[in-house]
């Protein structure tokens, strides 16, 4: 930007010695190029266009940037959302934890329920077992 | 009335005026949501004016005006940094974002939405002044989202149209990428400087000009280039930079004032503004230069080309927008920020005309975008025809008008870079130069010059369907009729822009690239290659 500073001479004159640079140039030869085209011969656009098919249909898919991300972002989070859902909310969630949950209650109740006889003398041996117990435990720990 | 208070009122205005067209829209009826909205911007841009004055004075402001929260040794605040980077990007967000208040006034006379039109619009406007005129990472990353959710919110603006909800959930996904790097970066500059503000950061940045960071083992990085290529991933979503750039022209399908405003002259800029503010940070890493100028170079380039294949008169404009935004990110990338700011003003001004022009246009097509179906509007629509031939010449950077001294200053930058990638960028923003002059022209003479191809096209209009079909807007036109210039709600601002664009390249290249305009605000460092020195340092030299 110091060769810059050196090389201004001011507004005008930049404006001036513009004429002779290959921008200016450049853009002359695009606008001509535009006006050939669109004002004069209307029918080459059609006729390129079908010459560079290949080209044309890359920047008609905007080179493709949109189908990647549609293809590969898009429908990537889709099937990893459609994943999750199916193995961590319908298998893990929904049916290890929830359900599963349910069924493990379900089960231990289904063996449990054989203890609750509605025999009086089932629960009263049951109750002087336990008493046996706790008194065998009691002496154990008041030994040492 | 002391500075502090002009410099509160130039955010709040806008909010009052949002927030009375928002909410009570109903009770203050249309007329008085349009006049309360354009006053408010008025204010605002009035209020910009004075402070511009103030600051080419000499005077400066950094430091807060409301303490939100204090948690140790975090403090979040609210604050204001106003020097001449500030001041600039106030004039152009206010001046911009009044000529589309008053546009909007014709262009949206017969939608039903609108009261929220307008409260969405004054949203904005203050938004992206909360981003320009902060003093802190914060406050700017709340301005960021902020005009990035009213960018969302306006895109979708016509809810009922599916392409429209495709295309702003695109761009708010497309941002929250971008969003997340910037996020990193911020968050890295916490971590290492234990502070948001920028004038502390910058000048404990230095020091901090060797340190490394290991993510990986074995593998250290430069602090300074993670944070500034973070910083960056942040600006490459708000400034569609490739590959990030997939949301803009999909964002066409808003309205097409806030094509203008938001997805050409201001929001987009963002990012722009944000690297250029950053410069104390970027100077530390030639690493993150690169980066900038390389992703820059490839977004000019090859985003023009998709220029020329638009059939759409605002996708046409849009392609455009990106590719010039390259160029500023190319500008950033060789250190001459003043000169991407430069560009940026300029664009603002011409990009805002293109934009209402084609508005123009359209209103003219009865909501008939595709250029095909044009021809010869010159004779029915003088005002218009003429401010867009500006703001063609304009863009296309015809010697004298404002984009030819921007445009000419980023090429010549580049020419005298030696950065790596440099060669790449000359190359591609040179040719660059061409493909914009083909596409701005291949549109201006299919619009307004060649045959009158409108007749025959209305009568297959309707069936066309989809985006081109506004009938809600409540166009119903039988067969074709001729179209005439627009309501002088509509030329007004196009006049109004096309005088910048034409004059203000001119008037403000020396003080804004070789005068000493910026001071401090834009930290070029001395130590890096030849062509990065002195674009705000050096005296001018005598004619």
């Amino acid at each position: 930007m110091t060769a810059y500073a050196n090389e201004f001479h001011g507004a005008a004159a930049l404006g001036l010695h513009a004429f002779v640079t290959l921008p200016f140039w450049l853009t002359l030869a695009g606008v001509a190029l535009a006006g050939y085209l669109y004002l004069v011969r209307r029918d080459l656009p059609e006729k390129i266009r079908r010459k560079v098919g290949v080209l044309y249909t890359v920047l008609e898919r905007k080179y493709g940037f949109d189908d990647f991300n549609d293809r590969v972002f898009a429908a990537g989070a889709r099937m990893l959302g459609g994943k999750l859902w199916r193995w961590g909310d319908v298998a893990l969630i929904d049916g290890a934890a929830v359900n599963g949950s349910a069924r493990l209650i379900g089960r231990i109740a289904r063996v449990a329920r054989h203890l609750q006889t509605g025999h009086v003398y089932h629960y009263a041996f049951a109750m002087v077992i336990g008493v046996a117990l706790y008194l065998a435990w009691l002496t154990w720990f008041a030994q040492r | 009335m002391d500075m502090q208070t002009l410099y509160l009122i130039v955010p709040l205005a806008p909010l009052l005026g949002a927030i009375l067209a928002g909410l009570f829209g109903r009770s203050i009826g249309r007329a008085g949501a349009a006049g309360v909205t354009i006053a408010s911007v008025a204010v605002a841009f009035l209020a910009s004016v004075l402070i511009f004055q103030d600051v080419l004075a000499g005077n400066t402001f950094n430091g807060p005006v409301y303490t939100w929260l204090t948690s140790g040794d975090l403090r979040l605040e609210v604050g204001f940094l106003i020097d001449p980077l500030t001041a600039v990007m106030m004039l152009v967000v206010t001046f911009v974002s009044l000529c589309v208040h008053v546009y909007t006034l014709g262009y949206m006379a017969d939608d039903p939405g609108y009261q929220r039109f307008f409260s969405y619009i004054s949203l904005f406007t203050f938004s992206m002044l909360m981003l320009v005129m902060s003093n802190n990472f914060l406050q700017l990353f709340f301005g960021w989202e902020a005009v990035g959710l009213v960018s969302y919110l306006l895109i979708g603006f016509w809810y009922t149209r599916e392409s429209a909800i495709y295309a702003n959930l695109k761009a708010f996904l497309v941002n929250r990428v971008g969003d997340f790097g910037f996020l990193l970066g911020i968050g890295l500059i916490w971590a290492h400087f234990g502070t948001l503000d920028y004038v502390e950061v910058f000048n404990k940045a230095p020091q901090f000009a060797n340190h490394t960071l290991t993510l990986i083992e074995g593998q250290p990085w430069m602090l300074m280039t993670v944070i500034c290529i973070l910083l960056f991933v942040g600006a490459m979503g708000k400034s569609a930079q490739v590959p990030l750039h997939v949301w803009l022209p999909d964002s066409m399908e808003g309205p097409t004032p806030i094509s203008a405003l938001i997805h050409a002259a201001t929001m987009v800029t963002a990012g722009i503004f944000m690297v250029a503010r950053m410069s104390p940070l970027f100077e530390l890493s030639d690493t993150a230069l690169s980066f900038v100028l390389v992703i820059g170079a490839i977004t000019a380039l090859f985003m023009g080309f998709l220029g020329i294949i638009q059939n759409d008169i605002k996708r046409v404009v849009a392609y455009s927008t990106l590719s010039q935004l390259g160029y500023m990110t190319v500008a950033l990338g060789v250190s001459a920020y003043s000169v991407a700011i430069f560009h940026l003003m300029t664009h603002a001004f011409f990009k805002a005309l293109l934009f209402l022009a084609a508005g123009s246009v359209i209103l003219a097509m009865h909501h008939d975008q595709d250029i095909r179906n044009m021809g010869g509007l010159r004779k029915y629509m003088p005002i218009t025809w003429i401010t867009a031939l500006i703001g063609s010449l304009a863009l296309i950077g015809t010697p004298f008008l404002s984009g030819f001294y921007s445009k000419d200053s980023i090429l010549i930058a580049v020419g005298h870079s030696e950065l790596a990638g440099s060669g790449f960028a000359w190359f591609a923003v040179t040719l660059g130069v061409f493909v914009t002059a083909f596409y701005s022209f291949r549109m201006y003479f299919l619009v307004f010059h060649g045959k009158e191809r409108f007749h025959n096209a209305h009568a297959g209009h309707d069936q066309e369907g989809g985006k081109d079909d506004d009938s809600h807007h409540g166009h119903h036109h039988g067969g074709h009729s001729t179209p005439h210039e627009s309501h002088w709600v509509v030329t007004v601002p196009l006049i109004l822009l096309a005088i910048p664009s034409l004059l203000i390249g001119y008037l403000t290249i020396e003080p804004m690239l070789f005068g000493d305009f910026f001071g401090s605000a834009i930290h070029v460092c001395s130590a890096v290659s030849s062509a990065a020195q002195s674009m705000s340092i050096m005296p001018r030299t005598a004619p």
